[in-house]
């Protein structure tokens, strides 16, 4: 997916506005179920609401980091090699770890 | 565009250290702390929906010292760039480019990055 510079700003930022009250509830609701057993974090996904929640939470965090990184690595990476391929490997990342998710929430709550 | 010719902004070396750069660089480095600490959330999910027996060794690494350590750090880490990302939206809607205001809302920031995540530690 190849934006301009323009929108990729603004998808920065509709991104960012989106993930704090999605961080907010992470921080808060998420880190509790660390330290609990097996059976309440899976009670915590079948509640239908944390678990579209969480899943809306991985998606949007991997379109805001793939961005961000991007900036990140054409600010710092001056090597085009280079840069091409953290880019790929980023983009990569941005892909499976979501999708990794995705469908381990759905695993879990079909099981 | 020509590589030689293509415009670029002095890198950071030449610049004299301040208090605003260090909370710039800092909100980077969260970024990317925060990129990593996605992983082990996506990883904490494949050991929760691979069994109860898998999910324990997981959990048995996240209450150890290590583990600790490293989810002290990911919760500080998500505080500071949420916070300072507030900050950053701020200033893309016009807000907040006085000198003195800038640098009050850096060291409020930093202090409640801090505050968040004792409190949210102290309540786990």
């Amino acid at each position: 997916m190849i934006l301009s510079p323009v929108k990729k700003w603004k998808l920065q930022r509709l991104t960012a506005i989106i993930l704090i009250p999605l961080l907010v509830w992470f921080l808060y609701s998420f880190l509790i179920l660390v330290y609990k057993d097996y059976s309440s974090a899976i009670d915590f996904f079948d509640n239908k609401l944390n678990s579209i929640l969480f899943l809306f939470f991985i998606v949007f965090v991997a379109l805001h980091s793939k961005i961000g990184v991007g900036e990140i690595i054409e600010d710092y990476i001056h090597s085009p090699s280079l840069k091409k391929f953290l880019n790929t490997v980023a983009l990569i990342y941005s892909i499976l770890m979501p999708l990794i998710g995705i469908i381990s929430v759905f695993y879990i709550i079909i099981v | 565009m020509n590589k030689e010719t293509a415009p670029l902004s002095p890198h950071i070396q030449i610049y004299k250290w301040q208090f605003s750069s260090l909370l710039s660089i800092t909100h980077r480095m969260t970024a990317v702390i925060n990129i990593i600490a996605f992983g082990l959330i996506i990883l904490w999910v494949v050991f929760l929906s691979l069994g109860p027996e898998l999910f324990i060794i997981f959990q048995n690494f996240l209450s150890s010292f290590i583990g600790k350590f490293l989810l002290i750090g990911f919760t500080w880490s998500f505080c500071y760039h949420l916070l300072n990302g507030i900050r950053h939206l701020a200033w893309d809607f016009g807000y907040g480019y006085e000198m003195k205001t800038a640098n009050i809302s850096g060291a409020a920031v930093l202090l409640l990055s801090f505050i968040f995540t004792t409190l949210i530690w102290v309540t786990i």
